[in-house]
């Protein structure tokens, strides 16, 4: 379980880009976040994959806080940033190789999730290709395959489907429901709302740094649709 | 348009921030230590060489000779003309990151041309105006500050690069649009690099005929050069006897020479540029490999293929290793000219030993990949950031790499060098020890330093690897470390041999290297946490 207690973060003393955010994320939960550009989600989800400090507040995942304990975090969760920005000198399959050597994955474990994966996105075939070669999807979905094969118990996306073609979009959202299933947690932000409104069973709202609106999808928007939902509580705040 | 131009490539090129990698105003800790760092690049440069050519000066004065600083300034212009372009020429005038910006605009592309090619050559005249004015103060200083001297010196100084630039640029452009043809293009082209340096370098030590010391012997070197290349005597001639003939020369030739160039290489500029997107995705069926490695040698792994992959990081990082290896298999057959060479750069009457020590002591702190490899992350450094991997290990790893990049090296040179000159098992066992901890002393700082004062926000690696504060901060320390090893010799020659003054050095470099680890081991993990990426 993922808990978010009174986190706060300014990039230059002045503002804050989190304000006293509290949220909780259970097992198996598919929360979607959404918020306008500049709002806060990838300062948040940053702060919880361990990638920026934060001032106050504390971040914890089962058990182990990712201030005090950030290792023990960081076996158990995988990040995928709004820009897959990867090491363009190694190939596919090195980069992989890296991701797998740092998760201490043995040959035969590797071997069948990169090509479970890489055969899913269909880019198997250019695993071998210097990644300065792809294009900004196949290093997404490459960034996804990372994320993926080291069986995360918390996945944390950045605007996850932006790039992807539209079947590895569905081939993602199928992921997405398959392993939440299982009780891994998934907490995304996106600008998609309709994404958010048919597939998380979660759903937060932040604005200015300030979480906003929280719970249950269907809690919150009840008969409307989250685009109705979200201009009405954006504009109201 | 151009005018827009050139004020956005200067804003992005030389403001502070870019130029520190941080904010001078937020971080006044950072800001004193780069203060210090700058006081302390500044008196060593103006204590040795500014000292050296005011000394130089004098004597040549009282020969009735002070034209020949001219000379230096000529050669020493020239020969930084051919380095800032041979590394700066892609990134600057082809194959650059904002390309892909540029390309759309309804801007003509020769005046973007026109715009790169400004601002290197304002890079270009700053740095070699700040190298040079020890040279230009003590020629004036000994002829006499006079008006019309100052003008000629200005309006040469600013035509005499152009020739250089000009031939570099074309071979930088050759040697991108040879090896864009190949699958290990990068690897091909920092191959070529060091070839044409290792050609220039033996150029000029086939010419620089062997005396008394290193000025005199680049004296020599000048009228070999000046009976080659005309407007090298142009430019001297110009500025001392007041010649517009000679003047008028000089710019007349570089300026047609120099418009001709930049209107016929525009279209190779501009199919180089389009081919550097590469957008052809081959499927590659070879199968895939895996292999299990520990943490530590995939973070190594890593480093190597990023050294490989950027050319101007292999050529200023790896200059030490491919230098120490040329000149200690040269030594193999031309021992007495490397010797008596060395003995002119280092310093006469110093024992062999010594010189082939300060030699290697100098490479391993060119070496100075861990000063810079954690700002070279730049955009990527989420990646390590997000992985379950300690602090410390990324730093072991960057130390590791430099440790791989230089010591298997010098501890081949030091046998070569012993098979040449004739040193003994036992003082080829020491040198070699005494120069891993060394490297070890060296990798360990420079990473600090890295840590301390990383730069992650670059637009060109060439920001990072020649730029930053901590490539100056990682090659200048390397010198005070070597010069600290010099004091203590210099103190203890007399009274004891080489090798326990050498034995006496590992231990001081093992004491200096104790609080380094202990600094990596116990802040490293704080430090990164408080790093953006």
């Amino acid at each position: 379980m993922l808990e978010i207690k009174n986190v706060s973060k300014s990039y230059d003393g002045v503002k804050q880009a989190c304000d006293q955010i509290n949220l909780t994320i259970e097992e198996g939960d598919l929360f979607g976040f959404i918020g306008h550009n500049g709002a806060g989600k990838t300062t948040l989800l940053k702060s919880i994959a361990g990638i920026i400090s934060f001032e106050s507040g504390e971040i914890t995942f089962n058990g182990f806080s990712i201030k005090t304990k950030p290792i023990e975090v960081k076996k158990l969760i995988a990040y995928i940033p709004d820009n897959p920005d990867i090491y363009e000198s190694l190939t596919g399959i090195q980069y992989l190789e890296f991701i797998s050597d740092v998760f201490k994955l043995d040959n035969k474990t590797r071997s069948l999730e990169i090509d479970k994966y890489a055969t899913l996105f269909e880019i198997i075939d250019v695993l071998n290709n210097p990644i300065n070669s792809y294009s900004h999807g196949m290093k997404q979905k490459l960034v996804i395959i990372g994320a993926l094969i080291h069986k995360p118990q918390l996945l944390l996306l950045d605007e996850p489907f932006v790039g992807l073609d539209p079947k590895a979009s569905f081939q993602l959202k199928e992921i997405f429901k398959d392993i939440c299933s299982r009780g891994v947690s998934i907490f995304f932000s996106t600008h998609v709302l309709e994404v958010v409104e048919k597939l998380c069973n979660k759903v937060a709202i932040i604005r200015q740094g300030k979480i906003i609106a929280e719970g249950n999808t269907a809690d919150i928007i009840l008969n409307e649709s989250l685009e109705t939902v979200f201009m009405e509580i954006a504009n109201e705040s | 348009m151009y005018k827009q131009l050139i004020k956005l490539f200067f804003k992005e090129n030389f403001s502070f921030k870019r130029l520190l990698g941080f904010d001078l105003k937020r971080s006044k800790t950072k800001a004193i230590l780069v203060g210090l760092a700058l006081i302390y690049a500044i008196v060593v440069f103006l204590g040795s060489f500014g000292y050296l050519f005011f000394d130089l000066g004098r004597i040549l004065n009282g020969m009735g000779q002070p034209e020949i600083l001219l000379s230096f300034i000529t050669i020493y212009s020239i020969g930084l003309s051919i380095m800032i372009v041979l590394f700066r020429a892609s990134g600057y005038l082809f194959y650059y990151k904002d390309y892909d910006i540029l390309a759309p605009l309804p801007i003509h592309p020769r005046t973007v041309l026109f715009a790169k090619m400004t601002v290197m050559m304002v890079m270009l005249y700053i740095s070699a105006f700040i190298l040079t004015l020890p040279i230009v103060f003590s020629y004036f200083y000994w002829t006499g500050f006079n008006i019309l001297s100052i003008i000629f010196f200005l309006v040469a100084f600013l035509f005499v690069p152009l020739a250089p630039i000009i031939v570099m640029s074309f071979l930088s452009l050759l040697v991108a649009m040879v090896t864009s043809k190949f699958r290990r293009s990068k690897l091909i082209s920092i191959i070529l690099i060091f070839v044409i340096m290792i050609g220039i370098f033996m150029f000029s030590f086939s010419i620089n005929e062997t005396s008394v010391n290193p000025l005199t012997g680049q004296i020599n070197l000048f009228s070999g050069i000046g009976n080659a290349y005309p407007p090298f005597k142009w430019f001297i001639t110009a500025i001392n006897e007041h010649s517009f003939l000679n003047l008028g020369l000089l710019i007349s030739t570089h300026s047609i020479a120099f418009v001709i160039f930049m209107f016929s290489i525009q279209g190779l500029v501009q199919r180089t540029n389009q081919k550097g997107i590469k957008s052809n995705i081959r499927k590659n069926n070879k199968q895939l490999k895996y292999q299990e490695k520990s943490v530590l040698v995939t973070l190594v792994q890593k480093e190597f293929k990023k050294f490989l992959s950027s050319t101007i990081y292999a050529i200023n990082a790896g200059f030490g290793p491919v230098i120490l290896i040329f000149l200690s298999i040269a030594s193999l057959f031309y021992q007495s000219q490397i010797e008596s060479y060395l003995g002119e750069m280092i310093g006469t009457g110093l024992d062999v030993e010594v010189l082939i020590l300060v030699l290697i002591g100098f490479t391993v702190a060119m070496t100075y990949t861990p000063a810079i490899s954690l700002s070279l992350e730049g955009k990527n450094f989420w990646i390590l950031k997000s992985l379950p991997i300690k602090a410390e290990t990324i730093v072991y790893s960057k130390i590791a790499f430099n440790l791989l990049l230089i010591v298997p090296i010098a501890a081949i040179s030091i046998l070569l060098f012993g098979i040449s000159i004739g040193f003994s098992i036992v003082t080829q066992l020491i040198l070699i020890v005494l120069i891993v901890v060394f490297a070890v002393l060296i990798s360990a700082f420079d990473a600090i330093m890295n840590m301390l004062l990383p730069k992650f926000d670059f637009v060109n690696e060439a920001e990072v690897v020649k730029q930053s504060v901590t490539a100056l901060l990682g090659i200048f320390g390397g010198f005070t470390f070597i010069a600290l090893s010099g004091l203590v010799y210099s103190w203890l020659s007399d009274m004891m041999s080489f090798n326990s003054i050498a034995l006496i050095l590992i231990g001081i470099n093992l004491v200096l290297t104790v609080p380094m680890i202990y600094f990596i081991i116990n802040k490293s993990a704080i430090i990164f946490s408080k790093m953006k990426a």
